[in-house]
């Protein structure tokens, strides 16, 4: 299994967050990966547990640049569906 | 921007947004985009003073032409203010959400709004305070 899909099945934990509606990807060059979580309200409790994720894997994968984000609105069709 | 410049802007956000954020204005959104502003110029204060860094923008860019990463803000915070890392990050997401999509005009925006002046950027202001920011 390579990096990305080390990081995409990492991301799948994201999956089990009540509230979480989907997970995104993208990448660009230079080992920026850009990470959208999608969730329909902002609410704080639910926030900080993926912020807890986003830490976890930040610490796992020290190496890449992430740039997460927590949004209502699916991305730009670049993006690649992680669940 | 001087250091005192970036300071004397930090400290007008945290003004402003305790404002915003209370009757009878209410206006949460800005509220916590002004909490987020008032960190990001003491960070900027920070990276400058101690540094001599001037982030250019908030993420990291591919430049090109030189074939290399170039840091953004969030990843100077990452590496030399790692104590307000987890903080800064959850306040810069927060504004984000708050400029772009709206999404602070709902009953839970109070309790968002003042879990975040309580708890996030009460620990990072907290750090500046020790620097007698």
């Amino acid at each position: 299994m390579n990096e990305l899909e080390k990081i995409k099945d990492a991301l799948k934990a994201l999956q089990a967050i009540d509230g979480v509606k989907g997970c995104f990807l993208e990448e660009e060059t230079g080992d920026i990966l850009h990470v959208y979580t999608i969730t329909c309200v902002a609410n704080y409790n639910l926030d900080k547990q993926i912020f807890q994720e986003y830490a976890a894997l930040e610490k796992r994968f020290p190496y890449v640049s992430f740039e997460f984000l927590i949004t209502s609105q699916p991305p730009s069709s670049m993006a690649e569906m992680v669940f | 921007m001087t250091v005192q410049d970036h300071l004397r802007q930090a400290r007008q956000n945290e003004e402003l947004a305790q404002k915003l954020g209370s009757q009878p204005l209410e206006a949460y959104d800005w509220a916590i985009t002004l909490m987020f502003y008032s960190l990001l110029h003491f960070v900027d204060a920070y990276l400058l003073e101690r540094r001599h860094i001037a982030p250019r923008g908030h993420t990291a860019v591919w430049d090109r032409r030189r074939g290399q990463r170039v840091p953004g803000r969030n990843d100077y915070v990452r590496q030399y203010l790692p104590q307000i890392y987890e903080a800064y990050k959850v306040l810069y997401y927060a504004s984000r959400r708050a400029r772009y999509e709206g999404a602070y005009f709902t009953s839970d925006s109070v309790e968002y709004y003042q879990n975040l002046k309580n708890n996030e950027f009460a620990s990072a202001r907290a750090v500046f305070r020790q620097l007698g920011w």
